[in-house]
């Protein structure tokens, strides 16, 4: 028996049991999925078909599979890389999954804060259209039920275009959102940065946070102790 | 002499190639690098096959079935390498 027929020989055994091993592998989501076992098999059987043709040939057996052994290792190497960019692109997916279900639940915990939270945390832009505000905002600038984008009416709009035009202010003492009771509140406003618009222009909005100061001691015992607290003196 | 279809399957290796190391190094699939090695071992002959038409014929054509033992044996490690450690997470899991 020659070297090159011990060889192909060899190759066969080996490939073989490859295929046989592989096919009895449980396949796993996080080890050897489907979509990477059965065209795994594949690429092995087009590899052993090619040994099997070979041994036939160098031991003098037939030759009749040698013109269609030149199709199996033509479909070889794209099979290879079907088998890599699918396995790849399946990950990456899997990936960007996992991505935004921490996303959403890093998204649904930080609105939980900003809903509970006592201070009114408001994104507003020039001219008074707010995109987002929380209950106790809604509740001070007398905005309806969550819908956004919003226009806020008149007056709270001419304030919310005063503390907009100012920011980033931090801690100032606002007297307006035409509150009623003409209460006092302490206002942080920031620069929204980066580019949330889809023309891709430069955000006008504004991250205000409105504190209650001090309201007036002429509302409701419950509603003083929820305005109240963190009540700066006047 | 060559034929065409070493040729096409030559090229297919040199430009396909580039684009599945990117693929390779991105997807996570335990004991990837016997096949990765297996795949090597495929290229070089396919290369083996196109030069032994122009030179060394004897030595190349030895050198091309000796790249497919090889090529057995790598794949051989891979599923065997796969097989053990499916087999490692069932027993864990009994």
């Amino acid at each position: 028996m020659s070297a090159v027929a011990l060889f192909d020989a060899t190759a066969l055994v080996f490939l073989a049991a490859a295929f046989v091993l592989l096919a009895a592998t449980p396949p796993r989501d996080d080890g050897i999925s489907r979509g990477l076992k059965y065209p795994l098999l594949i690429g092995i059987g087009l590899l052993i078909f090619v040994s099997l043709s070979n041994v036939l040939e160098h031991a003098g057996i037939t030759q009749v599979l040698d013109e269609y052994e030149d199709y199996a290792e033509v479909l070889f190497v794209p099979l290879v890389a079907y088998i890599l960019y699918s396995r790849s692109s399946a990950e990456q997916l899997r990936l960007a999954e996992d991505a935004e279900r921490e996303m959403r639940r890093e998204h649904e915990l930080l609105m939980s804060v900003v809903e509970t939270t006592p201070a009114g945390i408001v994104v507003a832009e020039t001219g008074g259209t707010v995109s987002f505000a929380n209950d106790e905002a809604r509740h001070v600038l007398g905005l309806p039920a969550p819908s956004f984008p919003v226009q806020a009416s008149e007056a709270v709009a001419a304030d919310l275009t005063a503390i907009v035009a100012s920011a980033p202010v931090r801690g100032i003492r606002y007297r307006g959102f035409a509150a009623p009771e003409g209460a006092w509140y302490a206002v942080s406003a920031t620069p929204l940065s980066g580019s949330l618009s889809d023309t891709g222009g430069s955000w006008s909005s504004r991250w205000i946070v409105a504190r209650a100061s001090c309201s007036k001691r002429t509302a409701s015992s419950s509603a003083r102790t929820s305005r109240t607290s963190g009540c700066w003196p006047t | 002499m060559y034929q065409e279809s070493e040729i096409v399957d030559l090229l297919m290796v040199i430009f396909l190639t580039p684009i599945m190391v990117a693929n390779v190094r991105a997807i996570h699939v335990p004991d990837k690098r016997w096949f990765v090695g297996g795949y090597l071992a495929v290229a070089l002959g396919y290369v083996f096959t196109v030069l032994e038409g122009f030179i060394a014929p004897e030595a190349l054509n030895t050198a091309e079935h000796l790249s497919h033992a090889v090529v057995g044996a790598l794949f051989f490690g891979g599923a065997l390498s796969m097989f053990r450690s499916a087999r490692a997470r069932v027993s864990e899991q009994r």
